[in-house]
């Protein structure tokens, strides 16, 4: 197997006295879609920061390309963080600012690109969302599922080489839910990024990550494809697995990706 | 035993106090400085600096006129009666000018953006803080200090000088209107006595304190409502409204503490 892009090599994070990350180890590879499911409040979003460099670890090592992740000039953290895009769980648009400018923000500050030529990639990227015809609205004005994807927007509107993704579905309705995994299945395949996606929606996120690793109690229980987690004797692996069963038919996630 | 522990108590609790402030001044500290340095980062960042010029110093006109008005008025009305007990109240002009130039205009002017810029300062910055927009700058490799502080210091920079500039103005209007207009003294005597006492030392010191306050202002409000997330006392909501609170009274007191080591080295 290739050498990981991203590396966790014993990774521990607490707030006070809740330990909430717990020697984890993990790898993400290139060009891949990499899915971390677990429990509510068991730390994902945590693992997602520490990967953009919001939260550092108060052990262990994280490795991009191979070389330490926070050991780096700030030059070179800076280039680093160019190439990193993030999707907040709770959207994390600029409440007083237009949608339009949301999305724009990253392109006005990050590129030398002409305000037509920024006009013309936030166009695309709205089009592309369903989210055309609302550039002038405000956040608060705007659904859960529409700042959702505006959210996502933003996130992708620099056409980043690797995407964070925090929950980017949740509270979306089914259709919508579809829409936005396929959507983030579609621009990997075409541009190629490296995902790390934190989602509570198995199995329809299985169908778009090459790997999936599980966080339990502070450390990863499982790391493998979406077809080895299915066979996983792990209980702890199975419990949270088994809600998808309600079908009733005896079947584990076979045929839901 | 008892009054031991309690001893023992309160060293603990004074020492944990003595190193949370050196902390919060540390920070504080390095806060000014990145903030600072951040505005001569390039490219300059004329709109923003341009809204905030808006929001801290045009929209405090209306605030800054009202206030320097009646300031001026009661000082003319105060004035006048306490210079005629000793038959000197050909004097007012003076003493509403050089108080309002050298004293009242810069620190009323301060402190009334405190309450109208500053504390919207905090909150907007605090609120930005909880819902992680500042976090979301940073994943997309914006300085947040750059982007949120260093405009509004700028925009602090030229607003304090013009505002008070015009709370004198009209605070002497206002002086002339009660001590000419009301009780009856000479317009021409009062206006000579404005331009004959008022030395250009004077406005300089004005102006002086005024810079010092804008960077009080803008650092002390941008500075709670950046670490809002840091309280221990609230978080949320909570911790925006006591991050909002805390920059305007801290502000307030830091203007007038400054203000009188300014005075007491100027003068």
């Amino acid at each position: 197997m290739d050498k990981p892009l991203i590396l966790f090599e014993n990774v521990c994070k607490s707030f006070g006295e809740n330990q909430v990350l717990k020697r984890v180890n993990l790898s993400i590879y290139r060009g891949e879609i990499t899915t971390v499911i677990g429990k509510s409040g068991g730390g994902k979003s945590v693992l997602l920061k520490h990967i953009i460099g919001l939260v550092k670890p108060d052990s262990g090592t994280i490795y991009f390309d191979g070389k330490t992740l926070f050991a780096r000039k700030r030059s070179e953290q800076k280039a680093l963080r160019e190439k990193f895009s993030y999707m907040f769980q709770d959207s994390a648009l600029f409440d007083s600012m237009t949608v339009y400018d949301n999305i724009a923000l990253p392109l006005r500050e990050g590129t030398k690109l002409t305000a037509k030529q920024i006009r013309e990639k936030v166009g695309n990227r709205m089009e592309q969302l369903d989210i055309a015809g609302i550039d002038g609205k405000y956040p608060g004005q705007l659904s859960g599922g529409m700042k959702k994807r505006v959210a996502l927007a933003r996130a992708l509107v620099t056409d980043p080489e690797i995407v964070l993704f925090d929950e980017p579905t949740t509270g979306l309705d089914p259709i919508r839910k579809q829409s936005v995994h396929r959507m983030i299945s579609d621009y990997q395949k075409r541009f190629g990024f490296t995902g790390v996606v934190v989602s509570h929606e198995i199995p329809d996120v299985f169908s778009i990550s090459q790997r999936v690793a599980m966080l339990s109690d502070g450390e990863i229980i499982f790391e493998g494809t979406p077809q080895e987690i299915e066979k996983e004797t792990d209980p702890r692996v199975k419990d949270f697995l088994r809600p998808m069963d309600w079908q009733g038919n005896g079947s584990d996630v076979n045929g839901y990706y | 035993m008892t009054s031991f522990v309690s001893e023992d108590n309160i060293v603990r609790v004074t020492g944990r106090a003595s190193l949370s402030l050196v902390a919060t001044l540390g920070r504080a500290g390095v806060f000014f400085v990145r903030s600072v340095l951040c505005v001569f980062y390039l490219p300059f960042q004329w709109k923003r600096t341009l809204e905030q010029i808006y929001f801290i110093g045009m929209k405090s006109v209306v605030v800054i006129c009202l206030t320097g008005g009646f300031t001026g008025m009661v000082l003319g009305l105060q004035g006048y009666y306490t210079l005629s007990k000793f038959g000197s109240e050909g004097l007012l002009g003076s003493a509403v000018a050089l108080t309002l130039i050298k004293e009242l205009g810069p620190t009323l002017t301060a402190i009334m953006i405190v309450a109208r810029a500053g504390s919207a300062m905090a909150a907007e910055i605090g609120i930005m803080r909880i819902s992680e927009q500042i976090d979301a700058l940073k994943t997309m490799s914006i300085n947040p200090i750059r982007f949120l502080v260093s405009p509004r210091l700028v925009a602090g920079l030229v607003s304090f000088p013009l505002l008070t500039a015009l709370f004198d103005t009209v605070g002497i209007f206002g002086g002339y209107l009660t001590g000419s207009k009301l009780l009856g003294m000479n317009s021409g005597i009062y206006f000579y006595r404005v331009q004959s006492s008022v030395q250009m030392s004077d406005v300089k010191e004005g102006f002086i304190k005024s810079v010092f306050f804008a960077l009080i202002v803008i650092t002390v409000s941008c500075f709670h409502g950046y670490f809002t997330h840091l309280r221990k006392e609230g978080f949320g909501a909570k911790g925006v409204s006591l991050s909002t609170t805390t920059a305007v009274v801290q502000s307030c007191v830091i203007i007038l503490i400054v203000d009188y080591v300014i005075t007491s080295f100027l003068l």
